[in-house]
């Protein structure tokens, strides 16, 4: 038999016959018991339509400005005096209650608690604490939510940053950009409805992979698209030398042409697909160039992200590519910014990484609030766990360093119906465990997917025999977060 | 069987006597404790007779289709166990209505037509036992017995489940909408109580005699008084109530009924504590009162459970076809929810838009609510067709080339709430005619012609539309100017390979030095073209500009050799790890990254130092030996502590020419790669041997100190 016609009818004559029977047995049992099976409900509770919010969302984006690496939370947002007044002396057994060390500190003979060295101050109306190393971001306090108490399970870089940015730590789920791929689709038709930027700092720095913007079991089409840190942010695009566009325009028309005779005599769908993703590069020939096109944006925007923006593959400049790329419709755009891991030397390099998110970071608030779209943008700032609160090796009078920490964190969201100017949780004096509203990261998920209109328990996927969810089996979504 | 029938006729007997007895003097009957848990076996036992009963009525019924003896035996049987069961079940509903703590009508019923259901059901064994002669009367006992049955159910569900249980009155509970103004009590308060404390405090059943559902009843509290006192939340019974252990006879709510939250304790606390007010509103209490925050909190998570927070809107959906007809790649129109009939509409790629584009929207004009236009080249007279989408709540015209001349026509626009004008070319008399759209909120208009004072004076005028201006450029402020960017990273110079500087800011001054010195603002010279640079060369530079302040030095080291070996032999193998390519690894002309010292470009000492021989075709004069070598403290990878440089014909006559100890690092430095340059006299040498021994016990400040340190080395140059 023909397999393509096979292919066609896609369905064989055991198929069925086994439908057939169990199909009209159920039907008949069925309507015995609910009368009014054959009705036709208005919706079905379960199955909600993919590329659509489920309920009227906050936010419409995310820009997720990703700190790889772990930034240590006591030199940025984390106030503890009392690591000051004690330095010196031993983390007490009561405070670290057998938390696992990774192997870099188990070993250690003492745990010497260490203050930061910089100075902070309160800001704004909601009189946050803010290190001197961050001072545009202490300028926009009143616009952003503090977590205080962000949780992890993981201890390692590798495993924590797959467990953020999957909702496992195994690494083979797929991405939370992914998931807001699957579940809202593409708003902009000419882009990826998920970017990646990446860029590196001047710190001790960690990798980023991509099985971190993978779609995992999701269709291809929800992978991260990584911009390239070069001149062009997407290679391959330009038409080559030689070739108009007016050629090129015909050249597809014709390739069309010829592959909707390949789909009406094979029917293989992935020609369909084929075909639009010629016609989506063709578009993306325009689109691009528009993006990275600064003649629209005034000089001074050179002086709100700090002139490092023009420098192609930087923080600054994914910060503002990221702005445009949100602006444009791409409903995740995912920056990771390396170089977080200060075992040691946290005085010489905590500045270097401080200034080159600093500004950028708190420019991306203004600039999307004076477009009238921070409202529906929601940005999120944060590592994968915090540090320790004493001393990786010994601490002198002028440097020190911290190992991994998970049980509290801080990472900040602003915008899209986050509850601005407010702190969330609370740790104990020494910053190490939570006291009060702990938020782990199923919980952080749930959020943000109700921010985008989305029911973290009935965005779903089947995949080998059960259904899938970025938050799993767990996740609660926070309304203390939200405004 | 007889002896049973003999034995329960007397039981029923006495036990309808003493339900009689117990009815007429229920005020003098006083019941011994260990009487309780019977009691409260009621509601288990009582749902055996209303089967029992239904059962034999269905038996009577279809008396005619059973045949025998057999039959009219069970028949009787199951009377006897129904009217028995019946005394039973009456007899601990007495037994449970001495608690207390229910309303006293409904119970009196319910217990009058309990004990009429035992009595009735004693009657029919009573008749049956003689049934022709009663047949008569049989039927209508039976009947009298069922409709009993019904009655005092009902009458029991209202007692322990309310009395809208059966028919809620859906009306007596309107959707409340809270404002600032609402008292706190009404808007959190009341409640709370009402789903965890009125099913048992309410003016059917008052446990406790406490009455919850009317502020009367609150005030006055139970038999143990007052439930709270104000501004005391610690010596508050409800509170003290609430927080003992679950397990605790007196824990309220009591074990097995819906518990407090966390939140919904520390809010009544919070209550009490702020004086347990009725009538204090939230807008009353200050910003960051603890009790605000709670509160704020609580109706956040209230709503927030009641996910369809959609906004009501009373136009209908367009149809699904509609849609598509207006979705292009170019402009996509989507609902704002699944549930929703709203549309938002956003338009993308300025080289695609037409304004027909726009009017054609007008095919969704009453469902559009969220128009996004930034970037697009919208005219003011497209203005004319938005006007038309009557119920648009946020307008985006970012970047768009109106000049708000039109901005007058958006005043049909009733529900018009954000309007976003940045980047365009309004100017405060077109802004000026926004006072007459009676929604509007905010307006942004970053990047206009409007300076500070005209924006003040708007603001003045229009005090509830809020101005957002956004990033205002200061001069004062002042930033610090990014590095100067090399733009070939070819770190081994040759001819065709100068050194090339770029900085991406208009009109910054490039100043640089290549003899080792820090470059002067002012005085070193500014880079102009690219220069080539002979040998090992290290070049510092520094941008500049008017009102910015320098940048940091950058600093690259060159590289370069007029001689190249012909071979390049290690007399030392390298640690096993970091093996590169053997000996040519240092004449290649391939550099390796102070990023991976794994790489092949790198070879790494630690156990043995770095010895190798380096053979030219034929003897050449040398001015001086490079190595580049990689510095990365926190790696342990240090300078070599000695360099020494022997020369000769041939490798069995080589002598020391030169011996070299180059700096070491007094702190933590961060990974650069460095070129240790010794100076020679011209010696002509056909062989050159160098030896470059590792650090065998790093200092004192290093993390690893005492432990030996490494050497890497990626090239060597002659020249």
């Amino acid at each position: 038999m023909n397999e393509f016609i096979e292919n066609r009818l896609n369905v064989n004559r055991r198929h069925f016959l086994g439908k057939a029977a169990a199909g009209i047995g159920s039907l008949a049992l069925g309507s015995l018991l609910v009368p009014d099976l054959f009705r036709g409900g208005d919706e079905e509770s379960d199955a909600l339509p993919l590329g659509i919010s489920h309920f009227a969302p906050k936010a419409k984006r995310v820009i997720y400005l990703f700190q790889n690496g772990a930034p240590s939370q006591y030199e940025s947002f984390e106030y503890k005096p009392m690591l000051n007044k004690l330095a010196g002396q031993d983390l007490p057994d009561s405070i670290r209650k057998g938390q696992r060390l990774t192997g870099m500190t188990a070993n250690q003979a003492k745990f010497p608690l260490v203050g930061s060295h910089f100075q902070f101050k309160q800001y704004g109306q909601s009189g946050m604490w803010i290190s001197e190393l961050f001072p545009n971001i202490a300028n926009i306090v009143d616009d952003i939510c503090m977590i205080k108490t962000m949780n992890t399970e993981a201890i390692n870089h590798d495993p924590a940053l797959t467990f953020l940015q999957t909702g496992a730590q195994q690494g083979n789920r797929p991405s939370m950009g992914a998931w807001v791929s699957y579940g809202l689709g593409s708003d902009n038709k000419n882009l990826p409805a998920f970017s990646v930027l990446l860029s590196r700092g001047k710190g001790n720095g960690q990798g980023v992979y991509s099985k971190l913007w993978t779609n995992g079991f999701l269709d291809s089409t929800h992978q991260g698209v990584v911009f390239s840190s070069g001149e062009e942010p997407i290679l391959y695009l330009n038409n080559p030398e030689g070739t108009d566009r007016t050629s090129r325009r015909k050249m597809l028309d014709n390739l069309a042409e010829l592959n909707n005779m390949a789909y009406d005599d094979f029917g293989d769908p992935e020609i369909k697909a084929k075909v639009q993703q010629y016609e989506m590069a063709y578009r993306m020939q325009t689109a691009v160039p528009e993006l990275t096109d600064l003649s629209k944006e005034p000089d001074h925007i050179i002086k709100m992200y700090g002139p490092e923006c023009l420098v192609p593959g930087t923080f600054a400049a994914n910060c503002l590519l990221a702005r445009k790329l949100s602006e444009a419709g791409v409903r995740f755009v995912q920056l990771y910014h390396q170089g977080w891991d200060q075992h040691g030397n946290m005085v010489g390099e905590m500045p270097l990484q401080a200034r080159d998110t600093d500004r950028a970071s708190a420019a991306l608030i203004t600039d999307l609030k004076q477009r009238g779209l921070l409202d529906e943008t929601l940005v999120i700032w944060g590592g994968e766990f915090g540090r320790t609160n004493y001393s990786q090796g010994t601490a002198t009078k002028d440097n020190y360093g911290r190992d991994h920490h998970p049980r509290a964190y801080c990472t900040w969201m602003a915008g899209g119906g986050v509850k601005p100017g407010t702190v969330y949780g609370e740790t104990d004096e020494f910053g190490y465990n939570v006291v009060r509203d702990p938020v782990n990261i199923h919980d952080f998920h749930a959020t943000v997917m109700h921010l985008m209109g989305l029911n973290h328990e009935k965005l779903t996927y089947k995949h080998l025999g059960r259904r899938y969810r970025l938050t799993d089996v767990a996740g609660k979504v926070l309304p203390g977060l939200m405004a | 069987m007889r002896r049973f029938q003999a034995v329960a006729a007397n039981v029923l007997l006495a036990l309808n006597l003493l339900l009689v007895f117990l009815l007429i003097f229920q005020e003098k009957v006083v019941l011994p404790g260990w009487l309780q848990p019977v009691g409260r076996m009621h509601p288990m036992l009582l749902h055996l007779p209303i089967g029992l009963l239904v059962l034999v009525g269905l038996l009577w019924v279809f008396r005619k289709a059973f045949a025998g003896e057999g039959v009219a035996q069970l028949f009787r049987f199951l009377l006897v166990v129904t009217a028995l069961s019946a005394a039973t079940a009456a007899l601990m509903g007495f037994f449970l209505s001495r608690e207390g703590g229910y309303t006293d009508n409904l119970l009196n019923w319910h217990k009058y037509t309990g004990v009429g259901m035992s009595l009735l059901a004693y009657a029919l064994v009573v008749l049956n036992e003689r049934p022709e002669r009663n047949s008569r009367l049989f039927a209508p006992v039976l009947g009298l017995s069922t409709l009993c049955l019904f009655v005092t159910g009902h009458f029991g569900a209202s007692l322990t489940h309310g009395e809208d249980y059966l028919f809620p009155n859906e009306e007596a509970a309107p959707e409340m909408v809270f404002t600032d103004d609402t008292p706190v009590f009404v808007s959190t308060i009341e409640p709370i109580l009402k789903t965890k404390c009125y099913q048992c405090h309410n003016e059917q059943k008052q446990k406790g005699e406490l009455l919850m559902t009317t502020l009367a009843g609150l005030l006055k509290g139970g038999k143990n008084g007052p439930i709270w006192v104000a501004g005391d939340p610690l010596n508050s019974h409800m509170i003290q109530r609430a927080n003992l252990p679950l397990d605790d006879k007196k824990h309220m709510p009591p074990k097995g009924k819906t518990q407090l939250s966390p939140e919904e304790v520390a809010l009544l606390t919070a209550w009490i504590k702020a004086g347990a007010d009725t009538k204090k509103s939230l807008g009353a209490l200050a910003q960051n009162d603890p009790l605000r925050v709670l509160v704020q909190a609580h109706l956040n998570a209230v709503r927030g459970g009641a996910e369809a927070e959609v906004v009501a809107y009373d136009f209908d959906a367009v149809s699904e076809d509609a849609l598509q007809q207006v979705n292009t790649p170019f402009r996509v129109v989507v609902p704002l929810a699944h549930d929703s009939p709203a549309l938002q509409a956003s338009f993308f790629v300025r080289e695609a838009y037409k304004p027909e584009h726009l009017a054609e929207l007008s095919a969704v004009k009453t469902q559009l609510v969220s128009l996004n236009l930034t970037n697009m080249p919208v005219r003011d007279e497209d203005l004319k067709t938005v006007a038309g989408f009557e119920n648009l709540e946020k307008l985006i015209l970012n970047n768009t080339e109106v000049t708000g001349k039109t901005l007058a026509d958006l005043k049909s626009l009733p529900n018009l709430r954000s309007l976003a004008l940045s980047g365009t070319k309004v100017n405060k008399d077109a802004l000026a005619s926004l006072s007459q759209l009676a929604s509007l909120k905010e307006v942004f208009v970053w990047n206009t012609p409007l300076g500070t004072a005209e924006l003040a004076q708007l603001q003045g005028q229009n005090k509830g539309i809020r101005f957002v201006a956004g990033y205002v450029p200061s001069d004062n402020e002042r930033l610090k100017l990014n590095p100067p960017m090399l733009v070939n990273e070819q770190f081994v110079i040759t001819a065709q390979t100068p050194v090339t500087f770029k900085h991406p800011l208009p009109g910054v001054q490039i100043r640089y030095t290549t003899d080792g010195s820090e470059p002067d603002t002012l005085k070193s010279p500014v880079y102009q073209k690219p220069f080539a640079v002979n040998g090992f060369t290290v070049v510092k530079a520094r941008a500049t500009k008017d009102k910015w302040y320098a940048s940091e030095l950058v600093e690259y080291t060159f590289f370069g050799g007029q001689h190249k070996p012909d071979r390049a032999e290690l007399i030392n193998e390298p640690n096993p790890q970091y093996l590169g390519e053997g000996g040519k690894t240092l004449i290649d002309g391939k550099k390796g990254t102070i990023e991976n010292f794994k790489d092949v470009a790198w070879l790494g000492f630690r156990e043995k130092p770095f010895e190798a021989f380096f053979t030219f075709t034929r003897p050449v004069p040398l001015k001086s030996v490079t190595m580049s070598i990689g510095k990365n403290t926190g790696s342990y990878i240090m300078p070599p502590t000695t360099v020494e440089v022997w020369g000769g014909p041939d490798k069995a006559h080589l002598k020391l020419i030169q011996k070299i100890q180059p700096t070491q690092p007094q702190k933590e430095e961060s990974g650069r790669i460095e070129g240790i340059q010794a100076a020679l006299n011209g010696e002509n040498c056909a062989v050159v041997k160098i030896v470059a021994r590792p650090v065998t016990k790093l200092p004192a400040w290093h993390p690893g100190k005492g432990q030996p340190g490494w050497v890497f080395v990626d090239e060597v140059f002659f020249n």
